[in-house]
């Protein structure tokens, strides 16, 4: 079985504010009391807390498990009296520790944040979307848990699942061979989050050394830039990121906004079915670069780049530049790229090209053939969870794209190019 | 071109101070499987002196530079680096050393690594060779020159070749590096645009490669030179202990 290569990079900005709770005494005869230092929630402040997590579609604040081996009480513990908010969604825990931050001034980010809020209104009838000047940490976690749930709908139904499409959380097989008829007979995973049984964790901190002893302390993956990890034992994924990476990359709104959307394409895909292989990237990477282009051109992300590309941060008419490349004959061949798993030789035109492939299937064909090509890529074990030999596992992909599309790579290219061609003579 | 004397990204990730973030959580390695009841786990405890240094200096032979982060720098390396002063210097003498930072919370009296600290007035920030003795406190008030010269004199007694001659042949490499990213950027941004324009057969883009390859090449050399002068040949640790009680006169 191929090992799974779990993958982590990076991206930064910090206050902490220090409040004063008095950490309580620990007894080992009873559950230790959650220390809390972030303030009450001012927008659900003198009402009633169920009736008011229940209208945020939250199932609950504070006190939570976690990932491997820790609840949110430990993270607390160790990453001392920082404000950490915890709240968890349908399909999220999310723990911001985001500071205040005031509404953009600039016309279009500003309309679109507003879009946002009143939106979340109905969640907390309190808000005042069009005279409000600043997002606290309270609303700014609010807006990220509207934004996760968002994204994980729009995702799902591309995918064309639903929460009744996977496993329950009653469930308790592990392997396909011990899972009811039901749910071995089609492989949807273990669980009822795209197929995992954990939900995705979300970390949002302001400063990266907070974010570094959390990844550190927590999981095995690198603690100088935003990471992803894969927890076995909870079957969940984690995304960990800071205002501070990149030289404070993240710091307004919509670039932490956009680095999240691209991060949780991934991990979504990933978890898809269940995590049990590596799966080619060129169309995961595609998926996160649509994803994230939806909300903005600007603030690109990228899975990895080759060095010399930083230049890439700062283009962004990529449409335009793919048609230009592909007329030149200058975009590496799908066939090229159609097997491989990592991206860190990929250049700008590359990432492009992965984009505007995705782009083209989504424009030109109906939705719904994503799904059927993401599904048969996706959960191809035998009994045991083990995936099949490399080798037919990259037959599969291209067998999917049939299936889905009646194409192989090479027409699926031309396809693509004349796609691209006719585009740019109607402009 | 313009002239654009701001640090370019080369010399910008030459400087970038490189934190160690080490934190002691042994009982995570034997929890068990998550049963999905909460679980707080361990009581945590400061670690004796010698063992908290153990944990943050793992196989690292290098000098320590340990900070502590407070309420007042908020996430930022003040107590280390000047707001009004060029840090440059400080950031490359930084190299030579292994760069700990640890939470605001390490001063409580449960945190693993209090006792790093634990002087009634505890420093912002020390120096101290590998194992942990002759450290160097300081308040985070400190000046430029003070700090300096505490970091050479570590260097000094840890390293066999002369940490202040490298940091003036590295900063003569970060201002070539500059030219250099300079040059590549806007024979890149050329290159890019000719190929979105006419392709690759464009003689333009023959001509604008070459100075791309040129600029490579100068490029390696600098940074083998570079490599050069970072290698100060950290002392075997029984000669480093021999020059340290020569130093002392001991």
């Amino acid at each position: 079985m191929r090992t799974l290569r779990l993958v982590a990079f990076a991206l930064t900005i910090a206050s902490a504010l220090v409040a004063q709770d008095p950490r309580p005494e620990e007894d080992e005869t009873k559950e230790k009391e959650a220390p809390r230092f972030a303030p009450p929630d001012p927008w659900i402040k003198d009402e009633d807390e169920a009736k008011a997590l229940e209208r945020l579609g939250y199932l609950r604040v504070g006190r939570m498990t976690w990932g491997d081996g820790h609840d949110t009480p430990r993270i607390q513990e160790d990453l001392g009296k920082l404000p950490l908010i915890f709240i968890e969604t349908a399909h999220f825990k999310l723990c911001s520790n985001l500071p205040l931050l005031e509404i953009p001034k600039e016309k279009d980010a500003r309309k679109r944040l507003v879009e946002e809020l009143e939106r979340l209104r109905a969640k907390l009838p309190r808000l005042r979307p069009k005279s409000i000047r600043e997002l606290d940490p309270w609303l700014r976690a609010h807006l990220f848990a509207q934004r996760l749930e968002e994204l994980y709908a729009e995702v799902a139904g591309l995918f064309g699942v639903t929460d009744a499409s996977f496993p329950p959380e009653s469930e308790t097989f592990y392997f396909r061979g011990d899972a009811p008829a039901r749910w071995s007979a089609e492989w949807m995973g273990r669980g009822p989050y795209l197929g995992n049984k954990g939900k995705f964790l979300v970390l949002l901190f302001t400063k990266q050394s907070t974010c570094g002893r959390y990844v550190t302390t927590f999981t095995k993956a690198k603690s100088d830039a935003s990471a992803r990890w894969y927890f076995e034992q909870t079957d969940s994924f984690l995304f960990a990121t800071a205002l501070d990476f990149g030289e404070g990359a993240f710091r307004t709104d919509v670039a932490l906004h956009a680095h999240v959307i691209h991060n949780l394409v991934h991990c979504f895909v990933d978890s898809f079915k269940g995590y049990s292989y590596v799966i080619p990237v060129w169309w995961k990477e595609g998926l996160a670069h649509r994803f994230r282009r939806q909300l903005t051109d600007e603030h690109n992300n990228f899975e990895a780049i080759k060095d010399q590309e930083k230049r890439a941060f700062t283009v962004y008419d990529w449409d335009e530049r793919i048609r230009m490349r592909a007329e030149h004959g200058l975009v590496r061949p799908l066939a090229a790229i159609f097997d491989v798993e990592q991206c860190t030789d990929f250049d700008l035109v590359d990432h492009m090209a992965c984009w505007s492939r995705v782009d083209f299937l989504l424009k030109e064909f109906p939705r719904e053939k994503f799904g059927i090509f993401a599904g048969q890529v996706k959960g191809f074990v035998d009994g045991r969870g083990n995936p099949p030999e490399h080798a037919r596992l990259l037959e599969r992909q291209r067998e999917a794209l049939s299936a889905a599309y009646g194409l192989d790579p090479d027409t699926f290219e031309a396809q693509w190019l004349a796609w691209l061609k006719k585009h740019r003579r109607k402009q | 071109m313009p002239m654009d004397f701001r640090r370019q990204q080369t010399a910008k990730d030459r400087l970038a101070l490189d934190w160690h973030f080490p934190v002691y959580a042994p009982d995570l390695a034997e929890q068990p499987a998550d049963d999905g009841k909460t679980n707080s786990g361990r009581a945590a405890v400061a670690l004796p002196r010698e063992k908290a240094l153990l944990e943050i200096k793992g196989e690292d032979h290098r000098p320590l530079l340990v900070v502590r982060e407070c309420g007042f720098c908020k996430g930022t390396d003040d107590a280390l680096l000047s707001r009004r002063l060029n840090n440059e210097k400080t950031l490359l003498l930084t190299k030579w050393f292994h760069c700990v930072k640890l939470p605001n919370h390490v001063l409580t009296a449960e945190h693993p690594f209090r006792n790093l600290f634990a002087a009634e007035h505890p420093p912002h920030l020390f120096l101290c060779r590998h194992y942990g003795s002759e450290v160097m406190n300081l308040d985070g008030q400190q000046t430029q020159a003070q700090l300096w010269a505490a970091m050479e004199e570590l260097l000094a007694r840890e390293y066999e070749g002369d940490a202040r001659q490298a940091v003036r042949g590295i900063l003569r490499c970060l201002n070539e590096y500059d030219t250099l990213d300079s040059l590549e950027a806007e024979f890149r941004v050329r290159l890019e645009e000719t190929l979105d324009k006419d392709g690759a057969k464009s003689p333009k883009v023959r001509a604008l490669q070459r100075k791309i390859d040129a600029i490579q090449k100068d490029r390696a050399d600098v940074e083998a030179r570079e490599r050069e002068l970072l290698d100060l040949r950290l002392r075997p640790l029984k000669a480093a202990e021999d020059q340290a009680a020569g130093v002392r006169g001991g």
